[in-house]
């Protein structure tokens, strides 16, 4: 397990680490498509033991945002 | 009121004078409201009735599901919006297509009589007011969004005339915010106006807005006769004739809808108001899933989030629940654009597309990270791939007649390498070719440089007055005589 969001991105979009920030989301990211958002939402529940709703999926535009919805479910993530 | 026709520059060089010269903030936000109905009603007459009644339909409903103390009577408002809206856009968009195939049907079985067509006039902007509506009540019905405090502000949200006929498809989630954070502005000072039109919006709406004047009275209006040369009556043509039209379509296509949405974009940035991107260089896409991140964004991720997402997301393991969806939604998608079977095929079609490019994902998970397709290489055969399997769908959304579209298709897959027409076409077709082949040079030019729009309205001003007197000096040479209507606005 990591608490490291930017790593788990990193990993599902195939790119690097260094190149996620807490703006990077579908706009930036080329690979960020539903097929590997879903991926996304699998690794990070699957990581952090947590289970999120549909409304936070769709609700998810950046990085930023799911710090956010992993603050909520009282995760504590490496900034 | 078409965005290419004197009247909507009128109209809206008015409302600008009047917001900028008027003090009274609260009269401006009414003003707009006021001003977004009489723009549908010079286009679409009474049929603004819908709108208004979409309108209090939704927003009282909202906020009855918001309020709701049980389940049950959330449930309840919650599925009278949905029958409202679907009911609404249902009886005007698809009546006429259900008895029409109920006729046939009974003709199969030899009945004698006919149910006679109702022959409805198509509300203009139905589909998007009412997507975007839907969007309001499953938002606040999943607990995602707070419902409008004000009649006031929701009326605005829905009627705001920009994106108002054609999209993009706005979310409320994202807009209400941006309204809610001027009205607070309003409240909180006196010194600030309501709606502030800024130099830096200014300029850049009216770069975006002159793009989109661009691509859609210089582009796209000149190459669409060809595109009706070859597509009206395909039987007996050769395959590269038949390529020459679909490329044709694809890119009068783009130009026409994006164009559009250029406009209203920019109208909107010169109002104060930020609305998303709707295209992103869709003819870069370089897998089926990649072009529905760059096409109609709006719609695309609507269909994701409330229809794709919820059919997915309790099984999103098991593959054949995966595909289904995938041809759902993209059903949903192509029935969208019109009642009529080639939108199906159409949208069936790229439903396939995607459910194949899933499954194989699926199947051969590090595949993308293989060091072909991370090579320039690789690359461009996946774009030149994906736009030969992208482009062979827009036949289906272009013909109605089934024999015209099959001959199309198959000319379009079994390449018979005759030339002897297609060379006839193209010297009758010198411009339109000239013009694609412009359109290509800029769209690449376009993907490599980012965001076209802001560098230009970023340039000094001699600059920038330079580029768009070049815009404006095409469009009046290459003027077809009239305003075309967009082809957006049958939708």
């Amino acid at each position: 397990m990591t608490d490291n969001v930017h790593a788990i991105v990193a990993k599902v979009f195939s790119i690097s680490e260094t190149d996620v920030n807490d703006e990077s989301g579908p706009e930036n990211i080329e690979s960020w498509d539903s097929f590997n958002g879903l991926i996304l939402v699998d690794e990070l529940e699957n990581n952090f033991k947590i289970k999120f709703s549909i409304s936070e999926i769709t609700d998810v535009k950046t990085v930023a945002d799911i710090k956010r919805h992993l603050k909520n479910h009282n995760v504590s993530v490496n900034e | 009121m078409l965005f290419n026709s004197l009247d909507f520059l009128v109209f809206f060089f008015v409302i600008l004078c009047i917001i900028s010269f008027f003090k009274f903030r609260r009269f401006q936000h009414l003003f707009l409201i006021f001003s977004s109905l009489f723009f549908l009603y010079y286009t679409d007459n009474y049929l603004v009735t819908l709108l208004i009644f979409t309108i209090l339909l939704h927003f009282y409903v909202g906020r009855e599901i918001y309020n709701s103390q049980t389940i049950i009577r959330k449930k309840i408002f919650f599925v009278i919006g949905l029958i409202g809206s679907i009911g609404v856009l249902g009886f005007f968009k698809y009546t006429d297509f259900v008895i029409s195939q109920l006729n046939v049907f009974g003709t199969i079985i030899d009945l004698n009589s006919e149910i006679p067509l109702l022959n409805l006039a198509l509300p203009i902007g139905i589909s998007f007011y009412t997507f975007q509506s839907m969007s309001y009540i499953i938002d606040i019905y999943r607990g995602s969004l707070k419902p409008s405090k004000t009649l006031k502000e929701y009326a605005f949200f829905v009627a705001f005339f920009p994106p108002l006929v054609a999209g993009p498809i706005l979310r409320a989630s994202e807009f209400l915010p941006q309204l809610r954070e001027k009205i607070s502005q309003n409240e909180v000072s006196q010194k600030l106006k309501l709606f502030v039109i800024t130099n830096t919006n200014l300029k850049f709406g009216i770069t975006l807005m002159s793009i989109g004047f661009f691509k859609k009275m210089f582009f796209s209006d000149n190459i669409g006769p060809i595109v009706n040369n070859i597509f009206s009556n395909p039987l007996g043509l050769e395959s590269f004739s038949i390529m020459i039209g679909t490329i044709a379509f694809g890119i009068q296509l783009y130009c026409d809808f994006s164009g559009y949405s250029d406009i209203a974009i920019g109208a909107a940035a010169i109002l104060g108001f930020k609305i998303p991107l709707n295209f992103n260089k869709p003819f870069f896409a370089s897998s089926p899933s990649d072009f529905w991140t760059r096409w109609h964004i709006s719609l695309s991720t609507w269909v994701r989030d409330y229809l794709y997402y919820p059919l997915v997301f309790k099984n999103r393991k098991s593959e054949g629940l995966v595909f289904i969806s995938l041809i759902i939604s993209m059903l949903l998608m192509g029935i969208w654009h019109g009642a009529s079977w080639n939108f199906l095929i159409w949208g069936g079609i790229h439903g396939l597309f995607l459910a194949c490019y899933t499954i194989l994902r699926k199947k051969f998970p590090t595949a993308s990270s293989n060091k072909f397709f991370k090579s320039k290489i690789g690359k461009i055969s996946s774009i030149l791939v994906t736009q030969y399997l992208i482009f062979f769908t827009f036949i289906a959304f272009w013909m109605k007649d089934f024999d015209h579209m099959a001959y199309a298709m198959k000319k379009y897959v079994l390449l018979d390498f005759s030339t002897a027409g297609t060379i006839e076409i193209i010297r009758d077709n010198e411009l339109p070719i000239l013009l694609m082949i412009l359109f290509m040079i800029l769209h690449f030019i376009s993907y490599k440089k980012g965001n076209i729009a802001e560098r230009i309205s970023k340039l000094k001003i001699h600059y920038w007055t330079s580029i768009l007197f070049i815009f404006f000096l095409s469009i009046a040479i290459f003027y077809v005589g009239s305003a075309r209507e967009f082809i957006y606005f049958q939708f």
